[in-house]
This record gives C-alpha cells, sequence and structure tokens, in this order.
C-alpha cells in the first residue's frame, strides 16, 4: 500500500500504516517519528527522511530506507531488519536485543549503545562506513561490525569506543593502530574463526549494497571483546 | 497554550482539611508548587504560591471538587524541591498533576507522569553570500521538529534586518506595563540618541496569549555620555542593558544588537514567527528555536534566543554547571536574570570573544573543552594551547548536553557538547549551510540540501559571509 505522508504528522502516519496488513510504501516522509514501531511480519519501504526512533521496539519487520534515517534508529528492536541506505544519526541500534541493522554508510555517536544478548537472540548492526565516538558503549551482548568503507585517512571509529563494555564483540575492519581503546577490553587481530562468525553478515551487506565480498573481506579486521581479566567493577564511582 | 487550573492529590489530602488551615506563612507550602502568571509579565516572571491560591487550590482538591469547580489559577509547575530562586521549600510527593488547556479544553496530565517526546529543537540558515531571506524559510523548518518543543517557548534571531539602521542598536524590550515602559524610556533618552521608538509590528495569532508589550528602539549612545563614563561603545550598552535588565521592574530587553533583532514568545514556534510577522523581515541568516522548558520556568524572557550585542544563542540542552558558570560570569559585570540556562552561555561568549578577545574555535574550545585524554594525544602545539584554555578558563567549561547555535554579525558558529549529548545535523546547498538538530528540518528548507554531516561533539562550525558581501 502506498502512504503519502507528506502531510501526516507522526500519529497519523502510524495509524494509517496500522490500519492494514499489507506492506508499505511510504513517500514524503519528513522527520515522523516512531515509524512502524513494535511491527511485525511486514515490509516498510520508505522514501524520504524517517524520523526519530524509526522501528523503536520492531518485532520482526523489514524496514528498508532509501535515504538518511536520524537518530535512535532500531531503538530496543526485539527482532527484524532495519535496512539504511544512506547514513545514520546518533545511538543507531539503542539497547537492541535481537534482530538485524545494515546500514550503508556511517553511523553517529554511541552507535549500539547497551545492545545485548540472550541465548538464540543476538542482535547484529553492520555499519559499511565509520562510526563515531562511543561506539558499543555499554555493549552486553551481540555483534557490532563496522567496515570502514570509503573513509580514506579517517580513522575507523572515534574516541572512547567500548566504553563500559561487558558482553557481545565488535569487529572493525581495520588494524586499529589509529584507535585508543580502553584497558577493560581485548583488542586483537581475527582468527579464521572470528571470520567465519561475521562471513554471513559481510556478505548480506554486500548484496543489499552492491559490494563485492572477497574484496571487501580481504582486509585487517579487529575484534574487541570485554577483557575478563580487567572487567569494568566501576565506571564513575565508587560503590 | 494558556495553562490555567491545576490540580492534585497530595498526602496532606488524606490527613484531613486541618492540614491545610493551619498554614501560616511560617509553615513551608505543602505543595510544590510555583506559581508562574502569564497573566502578567513580571520579572521575576513567577512567585511562590501566595497562602491565598494554596488554600484555594488545597480547598478544592481535598473537597474532591472536579476540575471545572476549580478556580481558575494560572500554572502551577511542580518540582520536589525548588531553589531557583534563593529559597529551598522541600515538599511532599504529588500523585498527579493535571493541567487544563483553556484553549483546547483537554485535561492532561503533566510530563514525568505521562511521556511527552520532546526535547528543544534548533535549526539555523545563513546564506554566505550575503543574500537576504525572508523570516518564512526558518519558519518552515521548525514545522517537521514541531514535536521536540511543547508550546512553552520557541523565537529567532535574524542578521540584517535592520539595514537602514544598519549602524545603530536595535532595543528589543518586554514591559509589564505603560509604567515599566516609560521609566525604561527615560533611562534610554538619558543616554542614547532615541532615532525611533514603536510597538514591534504582531499579528493576531490564536494560540500566542498574554503578551507583554514589546517594543522597539532604534538608538545610539550619546557621545557626551561615553566620553563622561569613558567606557567603548558596546561595553556602555552591555552595561545598559545589565542595568534594565536587573534594576527595572517589569522591563527585559531581549535584544540589543546593531543590525540583527531577536523576537520571542511563550508558543509553538511556528506560531511564535507568524505573531512576529516574520515574513516581512529579510535577513541573511536566521537562527530559530523550539522549547521544551524541563527545569525552568516557560515564559517570555525566558524563551531563545538569548541575547547581548549582536551575539545571540539558541540552544538544545541543559547545562550541569549552569551555576559554577553563573558564578564566574558574574564576577565580570553580567546578571543572569532571566531564569534560563542558556542565558549564562551568552554571556561567556562576549566575554570570551568580545572582552578576551578569543577566536571562535578557541571559544568552542573553552565551553566544550576535549577530555584531558584527548589534549594528550594532540601534537605539542595543540596540547599546549588546548592545555592553557583549559587551565585559564577552568569555570567556563560548560558540561552537561548542549547543541547551540551562536549568532553575530556576519557569521554563525554551531557547537555541540564534547560528549555529544544532543543531535545536530549540517548540510548546505549554492550559497547557503543549514544547521538544525534534525535533517528533516534541513530537508523542509532545502528539499535538496547536500553533504549532510552531524559535528562531532566540541567541533565548532563556523560559517561566515564571504568577504564585501556585509
Amino acid at each position: 500500500m502506498l502512504i503519502n505522508a507528506s502531510h501526516l504528522d507522526y500519529v497519523a502516519l502510524n495509524e494509517s500504516i496500522r490500519k492494514t496488513d499489507e506492506n508499505c510504501e511510504l513517500i514524503g516522509c519528513l522527520g515522523q517519528r516512531y515509524i512502524a514501531a513494535g511491527m511485525a511480519q511486514r515490509s516498510i519501504r520508505i522514501d524520504g527522511v524517517p524520523g526519530n526512533a524509526l522501528g523503536a521496539y520492531l518485532n520482526g519487520a523489514t524496514i528498508t530506507v532509501y535515504g538518511n534515517a536520524q537518530d535512535a534508529v532500531g531503538d530496543t528492536m526485539n527482532d527484524g531488519r532495519i535496512i539504511v541506505h544512506g547514513n545514520v544519526g546518533d545511538a543507531v541500534g539503542y539497547a537492541m536485543r535481537s534482530g538485524e541493522i545494515f546500514v550503508k554508510g556511517n553511523a553517529g555517536y554511541r552507535a549500539g549503545i547497551h545492545m545485548k544478548e540472550y541465548r538464540d537472540k543476538v542482535p547484529v548492526m553492520v555499519i559499511g562506513g565509520v562510526a563515531g565516538s562511543f561506539l558499543g558503549e555499554y555493549q552486553a551482548g551481540g555483534k557490532i561490525i563496522v567496515l570502514g568503507l570509503g573513509r580514506a585517512s579517517r580513522p575507523i571509529i572515534s574516541n572512547f569506543p567500548c566504553t563500559g563494555m561487558h558482553g557481545g564483540k565488535v569487529y572493525l575492519r581495520s588494524d586499529c593502530r589509529d584507535v585508543l581503546f580502553p584497558d577493560q577490553v581485548t583488542v586483537r587481530s581475527t582468527t579464521d574463526e572470528d571470520l567465519a562468525d561475521i562471513f554471513k553478515y559481510v556478505s548480506e551487506y554486500c548484496n543489499l549494497f552492491g559490494y563485492d565480498v572477497a574484496q571487501v573481506m580481504n582486509a585487517a579486521f579487529t575484534v574487541v571483546t570485554p577483557n575478563s581479566n580487567n572487567p569494568y567493577k566501576q565506571m564513575y564511582v565508587a560503590n | 497554550m494558556r495553562l490555567l487550573a491545576v490540580v492534585k492529590r497530595t498526602k496532606y489530602t488524606q490527613k484531613g482539611k486541618g492540614a491545610f488551615e493551619g498554614s501560616s506563612s511560617k509553615t513551608p507550602l505543602p505543595l510544590t508548587a510555583i506559581l508562574y502568571t502569564q497573566k502578567r509579565f513580571v520579572n521575576p516572571p513567577f512567585a511562590i504560591v501566595s497562602r491565598v491560591f494554596c488554600t484555594q487550590v488545597y480547598m478544592a482538591l481535598y473537597s474532591g471538587l472536579s476540575l471545572d469547580k476549580l478556580m481558575p489559577v494560572d500554572i502551577i509547575l511542580f518540582n520536589e524541591q525548588w531553589r531557583s530562586y534563593g529559597e529551598s521549600y522541600a515538599f511532599p510527593p504529588v500523585d498527579a498533576i493535571f493541567v487544563y488547556c483553556e484553549r483546547t479544553g483537554d485535561v492532561v496530565r503533566l510530563e514525568g507522569q505521562v511521556r511527552i517526546p520532546s526535547g528543544c529543537a534548533v535549526a539555523a540558515v545563513i546564506s554566505r553570500a550575503g543574500k537576504v531571506m525572508s523570516g518564512e524559510k526558518i519558519i518552515t523548518a521548525m514545522k517537521p521538529m514541531h514535536d521536540r518543543s511543547n508550546g512553552l517557548g520557541g523565537g529567532y534571531a535574524g542578521y540584517g534586518i535592520y539595514p537602514e539602521y544598519r549602524d545603530f542598536y536595535a532595543f528589543h524590550l518586554f514591559f509589564n506595563d505603560n509604567t515599566a515602559r516609560k521609566q525604561c524610556e527615560q533611562l534610554l533618552k538619558e543616554g542614547y540618541e532615541v532615532v525611533q521608538a514603536e510597538l514591534i509590528p504582531t499579528r493576531q495569532v490564536a494560540a500566542i496569549t498574554d503578551a507583554p508589550l514589546i517594543w522597539r528602539y532604534i538608538v545610539q549612545p550619546l557621545r557626551s555620555c561615553l566620553e563622561r563614563v569613558q567606557l567603548d561603545e558596546k561595553e556602555y550598552v552591555t552595561r545598559t542593558v545589565m542595568k534594565i535588565n536587573t534594576e527595572h521592574d517589569g522591563a527585559n530587553v531581549f535584544s540589543s544588537g546593531k543590525n540583527m533583532g531577536a523576537f520571542k514568545a511563550v508558543g509553538f514556534p511556528e506560531d511564535v514567527g507568524a505573531f512576529y510577522r516574520l515574513d516581512e523581515y529579510a535577513g541573511y541568516c536566521w537562527t530559530a528555536h523550539g522549547r521544551y522548558p524541563t527545569n525552568t520556568p516557560g515564559w517570555w524572557g525566558g524563551a531563545h534566543p538569548f541575547t547581548l550585542l549582536d551575539y545571540s544563542i539558541v540552544h538544545n540542552g541543559e547545562i550541569s554547571s549552569y551555576d559554577a558558570n553563573r558564578r564566574f560570569i558574574e564576577m565580570y559585570g553580567y546578571k543572569c536574570t532571566l531564569q534560563t540556562d542558556t542565558e549564562v552561555m551568552t554571556y561567556i561568549m562576549d566575554y570570551l570573544l568580545r572582552i578576551q578577545s578569543l577566536t571562535l574555535e578557541e571559544a568552542a574550545a573553552v565551553i566544550a573543552a576535549p577530555f584531558w585524554s584527548t589534549i594528550d594525544m594532540m601534537n605539542d602545539q595543540e596540547r599546549e594551547k588546548l592545555t592553557y584554555l583549559r587551565a585559564v578558563f577552568a569555570s567556563l567549561l560548560v558540561t552537561g548536553p548542549f547543541s547551540i547555535v551562536l549568532g553575530f554579525s556576519g557569521g554563525l558558529m554551531a557547537l555541540n557538547d564534547r560528549l555529544k549529548l544532543r543531535s545536530m545535523v549540517v548540510g548546505e546547498k549554492d550559497d547557503k549551510v543549514f544547521i538544525a538538530s534534525e535533517e528533516a528540518a534541513i530537508r523542509a528548507m532545502e528539499p535538496d540540501a547536500e553533504n549532510i554531516f552531524a559535528p562531532a561533539g566540541g567541533e565548532p562550525v563556523i560559517v561566515r559571509l564571504e568577504e564585501g558581501s556585509y
């Protein structure tokens, strides 16, 4: 179903999506929040700029954005898939607990903050470009993969990555010599096993956005995990 | 939106009527209530709820009257503790608060009990070539960000809007009444040549109510006065602004620059723009703000932008270091009178840029100083400079979330706090640069905006007019 969002506020837009069980195609989006929040089993295609908290609590639906998205994409998402053919703002995948997010371009600050996993619920986020500061802040589970495609001389991620991390993994397509990590995480080159762990998601990324997976994988990768010998015990206060 | 009546039950109500009857002026008020009157513009804009008011409200509450039978008191704001103006009252918890909105007839719960999806909104547009735009463009930007504010403040700053008076200061003032206006005019006449004095033209807008008297004065400091007090012109004007804002009850200067002006009110920014007829002004740079006040009152003087001379600031965020910053800056003659944290940032920028002659980049490095761990990674020259700035102006480090746009004659600067706890996006198209809290706002102004990017925390984005264009 085609929905013209240009003169709908976020309440009206979301109501018109919920009114139908069909897949939806939204055109003329301009900043409406919470699009497809909590939705299961459908496909939503978006033209324009969706507002903050796109796909919050998403529960199985697939959202595709043909442009940039704003802040808090996939906030607390539970299942499903969000594909962004552009950049995303801050806090993408905030507290995400399962499902997949693929971002063709760059992510802002705090990507994957407080991502978590439980048994077979393992969230995955692939960022094709570079990510801002505080990537994987307080990460407790799941996989964050940053590819750094087209970054030239820019560092793949910015300051204070993995601060407060106590679970999950961060994969970075870089030797990371120009990145300063906290002492409470372990930083090492990937093994074949690590690469096998992410191959499926990198090939899906390449498939979605038209890259050659062999070329993308043919690079140095670094993996970051919590350092169980020196875990975060007190972040900001002694307690 | 005019908020008229209040409500709530406190635990006191369960103790019986006597709990209220006994209250004397020495008894702490049993409600976290600040009376904020929108009927009259007063400075400060609120008073602690008088005992009379309390009695009315409590009696009504106690006897369980329905909302429509409540006395139509002005809005009462609640907090666990309110310390902003010298006295501290501790209040028992409030079980529920409702506010009646006269305009819509809705009875709504207050934020905290219901989630209001808000956060302030900022936006700006500047033409590097100095081409003027009507204020309509910037109003357009605020529409998709409507839900970021809650109707308790909106405002704009326009640059290049008074070209025929470009060498004069344009004072915009709010007055409670004509008595306050006459007193203030007397003061102005003693020190300034007043070229023009007029009501700022406004348009009737249903959503904008309880407007104070809003006047504009085009003035020039009298040469003889400047010589007598031996101050440069800008310092002289600054002192006049501080004097009026601190000593003249019921008068408030909210704009005092050359060839620029601020326009602000209680209301949503789109309504505020229509109210001030911004479509009839043309400027090369506009900034805008939609307010969602968190812990300070939503009154006319508290709306953004906050200005001094040509500097104006619109701000999304909350300054954790407000009191530390305020104590420092008040040592240099500035006085924070407007009950909103952003005000201090305007004075800080005036102090750093005008008094201390820092560059914009240096001023940004003071208020959004990099962490020491980041400074340690810099080359020797940068490290030395940043260390110097952090050490000398330690009290002007602004902590807590902010995204601001600083407007000045000939340009603007956008800046995020160093942790980047608020959003800000920049884009451009031809001669124009756009800045906003959301990309949607930029697209509303210019659907084909290019080079959209989000500056990092503490990374100033400085845009200046091309030489000769202004």
